[in-house]
């Protein structure tokens, strides 16, 4: 292998190390864990297999958020539930009708919520992933928290 | 029971844990390991799988007619893509009998679906194109390579092809070949030429074999000449793509849109316009509407919001002002609105304005945002993002192209399947296509989101993406794109479930271009068609 050869692998094996998770979780909302973990990886060997552009991007894990996205829904014909119900052993911990209410929200809003109070992500880092605005993402999370609220009823 | 926020960090814990982190293990792996990224790939192996299982199957077919008379000729073999890089068979050619279909039957019209698409080649019969758009009375060719040359040539069986005049030295203006692939009714094709000028035909006019081209001067008075569109439909200035004349039976649900303004910088004191590239209006039925107007600063706070203007459909000025919280309507709305017991609400001190019902009353109309005006008495002397939101709406009046701040390009294609053919099952959807200005090149665009009534009533998303979706007469046929093209499999909704018919694709590489004409799928590339047949009955 050569230099230039090495120098290309360690990039984006550093890209990878940094984002992977990255993409993957901001997948998991609308693809559901399993779907989104193929999903990244489809769209982590698109980066690789076109890294010389992809890392050329201003954006590229936007960009590969989009791929994986399309992807992901491409692998999934028939619509599943994406997020996936409260194992028995936690429902002390996590009202079980939470994964539905998740699921009922528009894919946007569910993916943002997602990422940011069930992954921590900040704002920023939503926002740079999917291509939004901060204060867009900030919309989405309090309309989304809102529906949360309304359909969860007294039990959040 | 913690908060609900506290909850959510619980369950993104009991997701990563179901996740496992697999790929992030990976990560840690030796570097070999992320070069052979490709054998995560689930996809390219079941492709092949299927590709050389048709390979096989082909070429015992082919033996058969060996051992069973030499005096038959040889049966050509399919081409299997990727795998057989030879152009285009020269006898017709039937690919291999496909894996059972993925799908559980449907109640109905299963018996009508073949169980792989067969394909007959007619090389050299179709002309060269580089769109391909269905008629009312056949497809469209349209070659424009050459500016000054362009032809367009017309079918109505897909093999025997006819030039159609045209004009002037021009070119096609309008992408609108996903509209017409999939709308019973289309519009019409628009050129321009080099000097400017354009020219619009009904294709209606082409069922009598020749268009009937119009000059007009702008995109506006090609609407004209279609006639009023409904509901105050028209082109909008400045927006990406093209719109279509809207069609008030289709419906559509969980509508939002979301569109950033950012970068207003500086303005002054009062108002400043926000000019919209026109938000369609939408009918809700029963649906909460919503929409709302909100400014805010770089930071995502809100700022001072005290009024906002907007322009209605029927060319009605609604002016919501934060005195009173009353909504004023200017003029020409009045009959429009119901908002029932629960708004509209004003909270002009959130820097917010929304109208909504809360509580149950319908609101039947959320106006066509043409334009905001917003400005407050101090002035906004920060950039400012006005996010309009329309949520939970049905029935768009009209669609056409909508750019998002982000330069994404929304737009709502409806479909509409043969009722007739189809009884009491009325397929019906729409889909949203979008393409976005950083996303794979090598993208040829699609549909975001199918989504599908039995019953206008019931709604299910078939959560495909990037697809083709064409009408025959036992449902809508659904071809489903990648990003390196076709997917070895179409799909066919029949208005109760969705069966999936694996396909071999005649061609290796994609983009070719497709079309259909009843129920023969029609695929033309590099001048060579391919009639593909859907349906066995």
């Amino acid at each position: 292998m050569s230099l230039r050869e090495n120098a290309t692998v360690d990039n984006f094996s550093e890209f990878f190390r940094r984002h992977e998770t990255r993409l993957r979780q901001s997948l998991t909302p609308s693809l559901g864990i399993e779907l989104a973990r193929e999903a990244a990886a489809e769209a982590m060997a698109y980066g690789w297999e076109n890294w010389s552009r992809v890392s050329q991007m201003e954006n590229p894990i936007g960009y590969l958020y989009k791929v994986g996205k399309g992807k992901g829904r491409r692998m999934r014909v028939r619509r599943g539930t994406p997020l996936m119900s409260v194992p028995d052993t936690r429902i002390p911990d996590v009202e079980p009708a939470l994964p539905e209410a998740l699921n009922r929200l528009s894919e946007r809003q569910r993916t943002v919520v997602v990422l940011v109070h069930c992954y921590q992500w900040t704002y920023s880092e939503v926002a740079e992933t999917l291509a939004l605005t901060r204060s867009t993402v900030q919309t989405h999370v309090e309309r989304a928290m809102s529906s949360l609220r309304r359909d969860l009823g007294g039990t959040a | 029971m913690t908060s609900l926020e506290q909850q959510m960090v619980t369950y993104g814990e009991i997701l990563e844990e179901e996740q496992g982190n697999l790929l992030l293990d990976e990560i840690t792996s030796p570097r070999g390991d992320i070069i052979e990224l490709g054998k995560y790939r689930r996809s390219r192996p079941k492709w092949l799988g299927f590709a050389l299982g048709a390979a096989l199957v082909v070429v015992l077919v082919g033996l058969i007619p060996f051992f069973t008379s030499q005096d038959q000729p040889p049966v050509a073999t399919a081409p299997v893509p990727s795998t057989t890089p030879e152009p285009a068979p020269t006898n017709p050619v039937t690919t291999d009998p496909a894996p059972p279909t993925t799908e559980p039957a449907p109640t109905s019209n299963i018996a009508q679906i073949a169980e792989s698409v067969t394909w007959t080649s007619h090389p050299g019969s179709a002309p060269l194109a580089d769109r391909v758009l269905l008629t009312p009375t056949g497809l469209a060719a349209i070659h424009t390579e050459d500016f000054q040359a362009p032809l367009v040539y017309m079918t109505s069986n897909g093999l025997d092809w006819s030039v159609v005049a045209i004009p002037a030295p021009a070119r096609v203006l309008t992408e609108f070949s996903h509209d017409l692939e999939i709308d019973p009714t289309p519009v019409g094709i628009w050129l321009t030429g080099p000097e400017g000028g354009l020219w619009f035909t009904d294709l209606e006019s082409w069922a009598s074999g020749e268009p009937s081209w119009e000059e007009t001067a702008s995109d506006a008075d090609l609407i004209e000449l279609k006639g009023p569109a409904p509901f105050g439909s028209r082109w909008a200035p400045g927006i990406s793509g093209k719109a279509r004349i809207g069609n008030t039976s289709l419906l559509a649900v969980e509508w939002e849109l979301v569109i950033d303004y950012a970068a207003i910088l500086d303005v002054p004191a009062g108002y400043t316009d926000i000019h919209h590239d026109d938000l369609d209006s939408c009918f809700s039925s029963g649906a909460t509407g919503q929409l709302s107007v909100r400014a805010r600063d770089s930071s995502g706070e809100d700022v001072c919001l005290t009024r906002v203007t907007m322009v209605n459909e029927a060319g009605g000025v609604i002016v919501l002002d934060e005195s009173g919280g009353q909504v004023l309507i200017v003029e020409n709305a009045v009959a429009e609105f119901d908002y029932g017991s629960g708004g509209p609400h004003i909270s002009p001190a959130s820097g917010m304005l929304d109208l909504y019902s809360s509580t149950g009353g319908q609101l039947k109309t959320v106006p066509s945002v043409d334009d905001s005006r917003i400005g407050c008495s101090h002035g906004l002397d920060q950039s400012v993002d006005a996010v309009v939101y329309s949520i939970d709406c049905q029935n768009p009046t009209s669609n056409r192209a909508l750019s998002t701040g982000d330069g994404t390009t929304w737009e709502a294609v409806p479909f509409e399947a043969d009722k007739a053919a189809l009884g009491d099952r009325h397929p019906l959807g729409f889909f949203w296509k979008s393409t976005w200005p950083w996303g794979p090149p090598d993208d040829i665009g699609g549909p975001s989101t199918i989504l599908v009534s039995p019953d206008d009533e019931t709604w299910t998303d078939l959560n495909v993406s990037h697809a083709l979706v064409f009408e025959m007469s036992a449902g809508l046929v659904i071809t489903f794109i990648g990003d390196d093209g076709l997917a070895d499999e179409i799909g066919i909704y029949d208005g109760v479930a969705l069966t999936t018919v694996d396909v071999v694709w005649p061609i290796d590489e994609w983009p070719g271009f497709l079309g259909a004409i009843g129920d023969d799928l029609i695929l033309i590339d590099g001048g060579g068609i391919w009639v593909g047949e859907t349906f066995s009955g």
